[in-house]
């Protein structure tokens, strides 16, 4: 455009070419010769005066016509240089139209290009069209989001997207073409027709959280932003539906959460990695005195009794290492000073990805507890005391009993002996000097001092039995018990009672202790059925959740249960002695070592009806 | 000097009634007409070691010995007896009343020959001495201290 407008300007301008100085100025003589016409009709002194005058003007116009010579001249230089300027810009415009012919050329060829160009761009356009549409398509069917296309002048549902079908239940036949309002899972919905109208009239409205129903009848919430714009010739609304439901519930769980920490009685405060405090519940509030105003954004540190300043790196590093810290029992300082027994638990906050955001504290007043444990460790200690000051009178006592037993074996039995002797040398020496009624007498003299002897024999026993350390080890008790009943109920004419012998399990204990039992419970057993005809003994054990009761039974005199707790009193005794010879040390002596075996033993009887005598052995602890 | 027997058994007993009923069985049974009697153990050390050196003739044969004895009792005197070259062959047997272990075990930690205790019923006891002077006095073979 610009080129042709500068050839046009040019040749206009062709014809001033030919221009000159001489042709421009021809018009001023014309006009110079023709003044004054009239000069000729005047006197000779006028016309001397006329003609000096005259020759003065022709003078003056010779003057003028130098001037003009010489104006004329340098006009015809000025008119020369301007030829010459005209020349060379003659010549420039030649070349420039040169050049703008060049340029008309190229512009054409350029326009051919760009002719080309645009038809290949409308080649491309359509393409991108198609594929656009294609993309935009696989968006929608794969976006998570539930997308409805609507008519925006009917309300019809125009399109919807698969995660939308999913969401409801319902298949997008079953949408298509539906006013939305009809569809039963936005009927009472913010589809309805008067939302509807409203967001027709506004072209855009975001909802929040409307509940719907699912096909299935499932209540879900919805999230929805809707927006109205023109698609291709007709208004569209397109609502895009998310599905909070998981995200409800997700808060929901959090508020509940929340709740529970605080409600807690626990202080349970969050912290940072550096142990400033970051979040301080009530139940901190309660047993730290703190509020949260004051403690959030403060160190832990101010909980910590200044011996205990340590701790709190120590529980950092351990955290950084990875480990938790679980009811680590520590002193903290509530904010009246008072010192707080408490049971700590640290553990590391981790956010998704498993990075530490901060730490959790759970601290449990234990105060009470530590009181009560206290107390409890001061009462041990107080009985410990106690024990060993009652061990230690124990011990004296039974220092005590051992000489006195000693007393009793050795001083005791000396003036027995002198009765016994003396009384013997008497009827020795003397018997034929004593009346019958005097050799009578003697005679209970001596019985006495012998039986009084039997007693002290059967005490010292007794005694010897609580003082001797156990020697224990495994006692084949089937072995031992047969014997016992063979030597002291032997076969043949002597025999009198039917004993009836189950196998006996092994026992541990102190052999010779037992052996004693064994003889004492037999021997009561054979004593008491002496008188009854078919005397029978029976002797067993039974064993009961890893205890074995042990038994001897007879179908002797018996006793009445009434006295049972007499039964096993030293000297204690339920038969006359003109019935059943004895001193009553016997079930003593069997209680004292089924005792320091750490067993029990009892009877089970009735008068005339025989006796049952049962012990237990303990597993080896002393009683 | 007068009496060229031997001194056959020291009997050390504090109890005057023992020793009477232990003397009156000895002598029923013929089987000791010389013994000596010392009350407590300071006497039974007077009697062995008093005189000088004791002579071979003036050793028993054997010494029934007590243990509590007033002064010097019975498991000193017995010490004294076993741990002197001169005493120590002659044999001691213990005739007390205690049948504590540990008097038992010492006894026989000193060297005694032999451990009875007194029955209390008289006619074991009678029983016991009969027999033990029997065997020391009688079976029993004492070494002889001048060879």
């Amino acid at each position: 455009m610009s080129v042709r407008t500068v050839t046009q300007v040019i040749t206009e301008r062709g014809p001033t070419k030919g221009l000159d100085a001489a042709s421009a100025f021809p018009r001023k003589d014309e006009e110079l010769e023709q003044q004054p016409p009239g000069g000729d009709s005047a006197s000779p002194e006028t016309r001397i005066e006329q003609a000096e005058a005259r020759t003065e003007q022709a003078e003056t116009r010779t003057q003028q016509a130098r001037v003009r010579t010489e104006q004329a001249e340098v006009r015809t230089e000025q008119a020369e240089t301007r030829t010459e300027h005209a020349r060379v810009r003659t010549e420039l415009a030649e070349v420039r139209i040169e050049q703008a012919e060049t340029r008309t050329e190229q512009a054409k060829t350029r326009t051919e290009r760009a002719e080309a160009r645009a038809e290949q761009a409308e080649a491309r356009s359509e393409q991108e069209v198609q594929a656009s549409q294609l993309d935009y398509r696989r968006l929608f069917q794969a976006a998570k989001e539930g997308i409805l296309i609507l008519d925006a002048d009917t309300g019809q549902i125009a399109d919807a997207n698969r995660s939308l079908t999913e969401m409801l239940g319902f298949s997008l036949a079953e949408l298509l073409n539906m006013p939305i309002w009809e569809v039963t899972a936005f009927k009472d919905a913010a589809a309805n027709k008067a939302k509807f109208e409203q967001l027709h009239a506004q072209g855009y409205a975001p909802y929040e959280n409307i509940p719907l129903e699912t096909r299935d009848g499932r209540k879900i919430t919805m999230e929805f932003v809707s927006s109205v714009y023109l698609a291709a010739d007709r208004n569209v609304i397109q609502c895009n539906v998310r599905d909070v439901t998981e995200r409800e519930r997700a808060e929901e769980t959090a508020v509940r959460l929340a709740a529970i920490v605080n409600s807690s009685e626990d202080a349970i405060i969050g912290k940072t990695r550096e142990g400033i405090i970051t979040s301080w519940n009530p139940g901190a509030e309660k047993v730290f005195g703190y509020s949260a105003k004051e403690a959030v954004g403060q160190s832990m540190l101010m909980l910590f009794p200044s011996e205990c300043v340590g701790e709190e790196a120590e529980i950092l590093a351990r955290i950084a290492r990875g480990e938790n810290i679980e009811h680590f029992e520590a002193v903290r300082v509530g904010k009246n000073g008072k010192r707080i027994d408490v049971s700590v638990t640290v553990s590391r906050v981790v956010d998704r990805d498993h990075k530490t955001i901060g730490l959790s504290k759970i601290a449990r007043d234990i105060t009470a507890r530590k009181r009560a444990e206290r107390e409890v460790h001061r009462l041990n200690a107080e009985l410990e005391q106690r024990v060993i000051e009652r061990t230690a009178q124990l011990q004296a006592a039974n220092k005590e009993l051992e000489s006195f037993s000693y007393s009793v074996s050795h001083d005791l039995r000396a003036p027995l002996r002198a009765i016994d002797g003396f009384s013997q040398a008497v009827q020795q020496d003397y018997a034929a000097l004593l009346p019958e009624e005097g050799q009578r007498y003697l005679k209970t003299i001596r019985e006495g001092a012998q039986r009084m002897g039997v007693l002290i024999d059967d005490l010292l026993t007794f005694s010897r039995l609580s003082r001797l350390p156990l020697t224990r080890g495994t006692i084949n008790t089937n072995e031992l018990v047969r014997a016992l009943v063979k030597e002291m109920n032997p076969p043949g004419k002597d025999c009198h009672a039917a004993v009836e012998l189950i196998d006996l399990p092994q026992s541990y204990g102190d052999a010779a202790l037992l052996k004693q039992v064994w003889i004492n419970l037999l021997s009561n057993a054979l004593k008491y059925t002496r008188h009854r005809q078919g005397a029978r003994i029976e002797i067993g054990a039974e064993t009961k959740q890893g205890v074995t009761t042990w038994f001897v039974r007879d179908n002797g005199t018996g006793f009445d249960m009434c006295y049972a707790d007499k039964l096993f009193g030293v000297f204690q005794r339920l038969h006359r002695a003109e019935d059943f010879e004895g001193t009553g040390v016997g079930l003593a002596i069997v209680q004292r070592i089924v005792q320091r075996h750490g067993g029990r033993i009892w009877a089970d009887a009735a008068p005339d009806r025989g006796a049952t005598f049962f012990f237990t052995l303990g597993d080896g602890t002393e009683e | 000097m007068t009496e060229p027997t031997a001194m056959e058994i020291l009997l050390v007993e504090d109890n005057s009634q023992d020793a009477e009923l232990a003397l009156r069985v000895l002598r029923q049974a013929n089987i000791a007409n010389h013994i000596t009697l010392a009350r407590d153990g300071a006497e039974a050390l007077e009697i062995l070691f008093g005189n000088a050196s004791p002579s071979p003739e003036v050793a028993p044969k054997v010494i029934l010995l007590d243990l509590k004895l007033p002064k010097i009792n019975g498991l000193e005197v017995l010490k004294r007896v076993k741990s002197d070259p001169r005493t120590k062959l002659i044999p001691v047997v213990v005739l007390t009343s205690s049948r504590e272990q540990s008097d038992v075990v010492q006894s026989y930690r000193l060297g005694v020959n032999s451990y009875i205790v007194k029955p209390v019923d008289f006619e074991r006891f009678a029983d016991a001495v009969q027999k033990v002077g029997m065997y020391w006095l009688l079976l029993n073979q004492p070494p002889h201290v001048d060879e």
